[in-house]
This record gives structure tokens, sequence and C-alpha cells, in this order.
């Protein structure tokens, strides 16, 4: 065709260079036939245009697969194994802790995420067949006045009417939101025994999921990562989703250049793919727990520090009986103050309301800061694994999210929870080895561990090759490999790709 | 031209050279009116 093309072109061209437009006459003559031969072409391109956008469509219909028959799985999974460990109580199961961290955080900027977080919480009360009422919110009187507007607009949250009370008792008490806080802390620990029968009832339920019940969760859980990304690997469709998206780029995927990666890692020798594909995806899996070690190591220090400490393993018993006096007090104040007619009495009772509540605050402090020490002193020993210890963790949100602020401050809780989620992937992916054989006493050199053990493969790993950025390149050079090898599989041109590009940018022109 | 048994770099390579043809021929085409407009 393009031969055909050129020739008419050329003869095109011919007949237009003969023809004379040295006068009126002529350059009408001459315009009239170049405006036919426009339209000709204009119609030839239109044509062509449409052939390459229906052959572009193969392409742009391609919908990226979210694998959600999996993830919804491993999410239940995921749940499951917390729901069945005895490393957190009920508080953390139900995420209690994560919403009362939300709700502390937010106050200072977000009325309306402050309200939707309550209204969480009272949900996970009622499910655990604990209905909230008003009277239940009786720690302070301003406790009170805000959350009857709370239950008159539970329904409509954004309602204006609501922030105005709001707005009205922080005026009057700016320690509203931490009085909320101590209140539902409080509500928890009245009803800790229906939540841990809840939370008893929710893991019969998650377990009759999962046929071989609760032996076999992390098993379970393993096999179905595994077989995950082995289909997320192998699905053709994404392959090429993502490079008609741009994130992965052709350019990347020549047989030169990929050679010449081959060889960095691999050597001059002749190995085949098979054996090629199967070393980096096992170096892959090595380098990404690596470099999630890296990325969590302050943790891991700061949790075999709390390990090494000394501590009074009595502490939290301790505090729990101070703020049951305490919070006796309290009530003793509030009900004087109620019952008081005289305008002088009761503002001499506000100093002492207050002083206690910053009491009892105080208290629930020293147990939120040792909380962890105390669940690590009484589940590790020196021979446990790292693997152990950070599943341990990873059971209290407010721990994680602390982290996370004493290294920014400005993290934002969407933020937090994103960290989160990738510490919860990282800790249960099932292709860590390190993490599983190394103890919680131990002090050692992975990055030596990892050199020394891939030499024995016959791949040369260098100490330079492992750092920082250098490990970022590498994981992501390995990842091309990976890919490159089921393009191979797949039969996919790499031709096909640069055309595609090609018809985008002249897509995109248009 | 059947057009679907082109092959596809083939066909990409045609639209270039029609769409640079077509530039030419318009180029060509301004060129004239312009002429003819400074006769007038």
């Amino acid at each position: 065709m393009k031969e055909i093309i050129e020739k008419e072109i050329s003869l095109s061209k011919e007949v237009f260079h003969s023809l004379p437009f040295n006068n009126q006459k002529n350059k009408n003559k001459f315009l009239g036939e170049i405006t036919n031969e426009i339209t000709h072409y204009e119609d030839m391109l239109q044509q062509i245009y449409q052939e390459l956008e229906n052959r572009q469509k193969v392409y742009l219909n391609l919908k990226e697969n979210d694998y959600k028959e999996y993830t919804a799985v491993l999410e239940q999974l995921t749940k499951a194994l917390s729901y069945t460990n005895n490393l957190s109580t009920a508080y953390e199961k139900l995420k209690l802790d994560k919403q009362i961290y939300h709700l502390v955080h937010y106050q200072q900027n977000n009325l309306s995420k402050n309200n939707q977080v309550l209204k969480k919480i009272i949900d996970i009360f009622e499910k655990a067949g604990i209905p909230l009422r008003l009277q239940d919110f009786s720690y302070t009187k301003y406790v009170n006045q805000y959350m009857e507007s709370f239950f008159t607009y539970q329904y409509c949250l954004e309602s204006g009417d609501l922030e105005k009370t709001f707005e009205e008792i922080y005026w009057k008490d700016p320690y509203i939101i931490l009085e909320l806080e101590l209140n539902i802390r409080m509500l928890y620990l009245k009803h800790e025994k229906k939540f841990e029968k809840y939370v008893q009832q929710v893991t019969k339920q998650l377990l009759s999921q999962f046929e071989k019940g609760e032996s076999n969760l992390i098993e379970d859980y393993a096999y179905l990562r595994k077989k995950l990304e082995q289909v997320k690997i192998e699905d053709k469709n994404n392959v090429l989703y993502h490079f008609v998206h741009g994130d992965y780029r052709v350019e990347d995927y020549y047989d030169n250049k990929m050679e010449g990666m081959i060889q960095k890692y691999f050597g001059q020798n002749n190995h085949n793919m098979d054996e090629i594909y199967q070393t980096s995806l096992k170096l892959l899996h090595t380098l990404t727990e690596y470099q999630n070690y890296i990325k969590y190591e302050s943790m891991i220090d700061k949790i075999k520090k709390l390990y090494q400490e000394t501590f009074d393993k009595n502490v939290i018993k301790k505090q729990l009986k101070t703020i049951q006096t305490l919070e006796k007090k309290l009530f003793k104040l509030n009900k004087k103050s109620t019952h008081s007619f005289s305008k002088t009495k009761v503002d001499k009772l506000e100093p002492e309301i207050h002083k206690t509540i910053q009491e009892i605050h105080e208290q629930y402090k020293v147990i939120d800061q040792s909380i962890i020490q105390f669940v690590l002193k009484n589940h590790l020993q020196d021979h446990s694994t790292l693997f152990k210890a950070l599943l341990l963790v990873q059971q209290y949100y407010c721990f994680i999210a602390d982290l996370c602020k004493e290294k920014n401050e400005q993290i934002s809780d969407e933020e937090i929870m994103q960290v989160y989620h990738d510490f919860t992937l990282f800790v249960l992916d099932p292709n860590n080895t390190m993490i599983n054989n190394i103890t919680i006493a131990e002090q050692c050199d992975i990055k030596e561990m990892i050199i020394a053990n891939y030499r024995l493969l016959g791949m040369q790993l260098s100490s330079d090759l492992l750092n920082g950025s250098n490990l970022e390149e590498c994981i992501s050079e390995l990842n091309k490999i990976m890919i490159y090898y089921q393009m191979k599989k797949m039969n996919i041109n790499i031709q096909d790709l640069e055309n595609m590009n090609k018809i985008n940018k002249i897509m995109e022109r248009k | 031209m059947d057009l679907k048994r082109v092959k596809t770099n083939e066909l990409i390579e045609c639209y270039d050279i029609v769409l640079d043809y077509l530039k030419q021929l318009e180029s060509k085409k301004k060129e004239v009116e312009k002429s003819n407009e400074g006769n007038h």
C-alpha cells in the first residue's frame, strides 16, 4: 500500500508542478484542482485514521484486573489471623484503638471527621450488642451536652446546628474531645467481657469460611498470596494495560537492552530463560524483604530495645486501678456540680473536675506507652523470631501511628493508614525468609547474609548494589527481567507495542 | 484499498506520508491564494 500511495503522490506532484498559474484563469483552475486533491487526500487520511483507531480499540478497551476475588479473601484471612491470635485484646481487634487515635488526632482541624469517627465507635459498640444511649455519656456535663446534640443529628452529621453546639461547648470546655475519649475508654472497660465474647463470635463466623480452620490460616494466607502473585505476573491483560498506560515503557524492553541487563546479573554464560526467571524471582523476593527491613529498621530497633529493657509487669493493672478510683471521684464531683444551684459552688468545682480529668488522662498515657512493652515481655522470648515480634506490633495501630508521627509530624491520617496497610502486607508476606529465621535477640548483618547466600547460587552481588537508590534500581531491573520473560512466553510482540504507541501519538495530535 | 489487510506499521507510515503531502498541498494552495489576492 505504501508503494501505491507513494506512486500516486509522486504523480500528483508532477501534475501540480506542470500546471501553470501565470494568469488569473490558470490560477483559478489550479486552485480548483488543488482543492479537489486536498479533499481526496483528506478522505484517504480519514480512512487510514479510522482503521488505526479500530486497531487501537483493542488496547484502549483494556481494563485493569483488580483481582478482587483474591484480595477480598486475603482481607478476611488477615482479619481471621488477627482475631485468632492472643497477642491483642478486643480493643485492638475491633479497631477501637484506631478509631480513638483518630478521634484525638482529628481534633484540631476537622469536626466532620471527628463526628464520623464517633459514629464508627458507636457502631462498633452496637455490633457487639452494646447500644449506647445519651446516659452512657456522662463523663462531664459538656460531654453529655454534646452527645445530646450528636444523637439528635446522628443521621445528618454535617448539620450546621451540630457544629454550632460543638463550637459553643468548645469555648467553655476546650478539653471536650479528651473527655469524649476518656468516656469511651471507660465504656469499653465497663463492657470488656461482652466485647471479648463478641470477638469470639466473629472469630467463629470467620473461621467457618475456611475449611481447615484456625490451624491452617497462615498456610491458607500464604498459598493465596503466592497464587495472587503468580496470577498477576502471568496476566497478559495487565501487562498490556501497563504498556498502554505508560507504566511500562516499550523502549525499556528492547532485546539488546534486556540482554545487557540479564548479563549484568547472570554473567556471560548462556543461561536458559526459565532458570533466569526463577533466580530473578527468588532474588526479587529477597531484595524486597531487605528493602522492607530497612524501611522498618527504626521500628525493629525500638522493639528490640523495649524487649530488652526492664519493665514492671504490673504497671497496667496499677494504672487501671488508679483510673477507677479517679473516675469514682470525678462522678462524685459531677453529681455535686449538677445538684448545686449556687453559681459560686459550681465554679469552685470546675477546676477540681478538670484536674481529675487530667490525672485520669495521665494514667491512660502511661498505659498507652507501656502496652507494647507489656505484650512484648509477655509474649516474646529470646528465641522468638522477628516475624513474631512484628506480627505482635502489627496488632497495635497506635504504636505504628506514633512511630510515623515521630518520623514525620506532618503525616496525615490517611498516610498513616497506608503505612499500616503496607506494614501488614510486609509482615504477612509468605516470601519472607530472613525475618522468619532471625531471632529478636540476634544481631546480624543482613546485607552480608544476602551477598553470601547468592554467591552460592553463582550470582555476584556487591555491597554497593544493595545501597539506597542502587537497591531500588536493582529491584526495578529484576522486575523488568520478569516482565520480559513473561512477554516472550505470552508472545507479546514489541513491534506491536511500538505501533500502539505511535498510534497513540497520532490520536493525541488529532 | 482494503486497509484491513495492511500491516499496522505500514499503515502508520502511510498515514505519515499522506499527512505530509496534505500539508504540502495546503501550503501550495495558500501560496497561490495569496498571489491571487495580490492581483485583485
